[in-house]
């Protein structure tokens, strides 16, 4: 077989690159057909290049064709990525019941943020694909294009220096704690005392707010909810900072009292999405369809059909209050 | 208070987190079988650059924790080498890998125990080097490395309990599923203990049977 030689290699060479950075750059959220890269061999008008071997031109030529490949990239790519795939991958996990409800016989996912998930996949023509992780992975599941979008997520500068955080929640809840039987916390301050033992979630929100509200506390931050009830049921803790949802639900089961300690802090539950180029169109259909969400009432009814399914009673809550 | 019905109703789903560990358990020992005799015997090499191989792969497998491993595979593969790998196959070839270090090492060790007279004496009845490994060698150090495999292997059950951090539903798994949504967490890890306490305990007794009579030869 004649082996290819002179402008016949280059050509040859060039398409090969060209197939491989293409494919490099899908899981950045480049669709091939959206993507221009382009391969240049200079042999005469860039002196310094002529000096390489038609491979390495080639590489170079590739490699500066990068940032333009970049750019060339549509606000829609990510939207037509997930459309085009058939499902929009979203994180479940255990230990957030309601909002995440493993099936005990099927292994099937519900609960209301699986309920809102399912509503989004609707939208977008797509079904969806639950993937199981836990807090503590979510930023790697985004890393790895594992998944494509998360909800339940509260809004952190820290986070969302690497992944993009909608601008609007789909409901605010309250941060609560789940005391011993019997005892009751009217404010943050009354559990700010070096004798108070605290538990919180690490990589979580609460942590956050454990450091501002309870810094003379001791707070100890556990991998998940089970383990920090765990602490409770076992008298080593005094608290565990919940989610007001999540611990009268908690309650429901029988499992300490719930207190609401003032001033009250909102916590705004919103999704994000792993941060690349041409998200922009995905970000803008979910800011679309939480606003309807809300304006409609859409979600008051999901949240609220939850409670009584789970026989939540929200009348801790101030007559005022609103999610 | 203990309430033992949270275990009884939840039974079906420990049950199917016992067959997942024991599965893993069982195909994971079995390669690491067979990747640790392939390593042992690399390290065992008379070719410089093959035995540093061998050594190079024991030292990198025993040197970083499991669940580093593990969630590496999982996730870092994806990212540096656009290897999309399910949880599953993470879970299989990091426990699989990770055991064989630790078997390569059981086999050098087990090979270089053996007497070099015994070599000598081999030799001197001219036998060629595979022969001397398969009729002298091995006999005796299979014999020696029996007991710390069997401790191995107990410790690789153990192990499969980290894969439940890549949300494999293992024993584990379904231990903090159940006290997910129970909230007694306290009944659950008990019983996840005494699963594991049935299953290890005899193996463990075979263990120290199985080191007896070769304690008491020398």
């Amino acid at each position: 077989m004649p082996v290819a030689q002179g402008p016949e290699k280059e050509k040859e060479v060039c398409s090969f690159l060209k197939k491989r950075t293409k494919k490099l750059l899908i899981p950045f959220g480049c669709t091939a057909n959206k993507i221009k890269v382009f391969c240049f061999f200079s042999s005469e008008k860039k002196a310094f290049l002529s000096s390489f071997g038609p491979t390495r031109r080639a590489v170079i030529g590739v490699a500066l064709a990068l940032p333009f490949a970049a750019r060339a990239d549509d606000p829609s790519s990510v939207l037509a990525a997930i459309r085009e795939s058939g499902v929009l991958r979203a994180p479940v996990m255990l230990g957030e019941e309601p909002g995440y409800i493993k099936d005990h016989v099927t292994g099937d996912w519900s609960g209301y943020y699986v309920t809102f998930l399912r509503s989004i996949a609707e939208d977008l023509g797509v079904k969806l694909q639950p993937v199981e992780t836990n807090w503590g992975n979510l930023a790697a599941d985004f890393q790895a294009h594992k998944i494509d979008v998360a909800i339940g997520v509260n809004p952190n500068p820290q986070r969302a220096l690497v992944v993009d955080y909608l601008s609007v929640p789909i409901f605010s809840d309250a941060w609560a704690v789940l005391t011993q039987k019997g005892a009751h916390a009217a404010t943050w301050a009354e559990l700010n005392v070096p004798a108070k033992r605290i538990v919180v979630q690490t990589g979580s929100t609460m942590q956050i707010v454990a450091r501002a509200l309870l810094a003379d506390a001791q707070v100890t931050p556990v991998a998940d909810r089970p383990t920090a009830l765990l602490e409770l049921q076992s008298g080593r803790a005094d608290a565990v900072l919940l989610s007001i949802f999540d611990a009268l639900d908690v309650h429901a089961h029988g499992i300490g009292d719930v207190s609401l300690p003032r001033p009250i802090l909102q916590n705004p539950a919103t999704l994000c999405v792993a941060r690349q180029p041409g998200n922009a169109g995905f970000i803008n259909f979910l800011t679309t369809w939480v606003e309807q969400q809300r304006s409609l009432g859409l979600a008051q009814a999901t949240l609220a059909q939850a409670w009584k399914a789970r026989g939540i009673d929200l009348s801790i809550l101030p007559p005022d209050f609103t999610f | 208070m203990f309430d033992l019905s949270v275990i009884t109703v939840n039974a079906p789903l420990l049950w199917q987190g016992l067959l997942v560990t024991l599965l893993y358990t069982v195909t994971t020992i079995a390669t690491g079988l067979l990747v640790g005799f392939t390593i042992g015997l690399a390290q065992l090499s008379r070719y410089p650059i093959i035995k540093l191989l061998g050594r190079v792969y024991v030292e990198f497998f025993r040197n970083i924790p499991l669940l580093v491993i593990l969630l590496w595979s999982y996730y870092a593969l994806p990212i540096f080498l656009h290897v999309n790998i399910t949880k599953a196959w993470a879970g299989y070839l990091s426990l699989s890998l990770y055991i064989g270090a630790f078997y390569a090492e059981i086999l050098r060790a087990g090979v270089e125990g053996i007497d070099p007279g015994q070599v000598d004496a081999a030799t001197a009845l001219g036998m060629s080097a595979s022969q001397r490994m398969r009729r002298v060698i091995l006999p005796q150090a299979i014999r020696r490395m029996l007991p710390p495999l069997v401790g191995q292997s107990i410790i690789q059950m153990k192990n499969t309990t980290l894969l439940s951090a890549i949300t494999v539903p293992d024993l584990l798994y379904q231990g903090s599923y159940i006290s997910s949504f129970t909230y007694k967490p306290m009944e659950v890890y008990t019983a996840v203990a005494g699963i594991f306490l049935i299953i290890l305990v005899p193996l463990t007794a075979l263990a120290r049977r199985m080191e007896g009579p070769h304690a008491s030869a020398h």
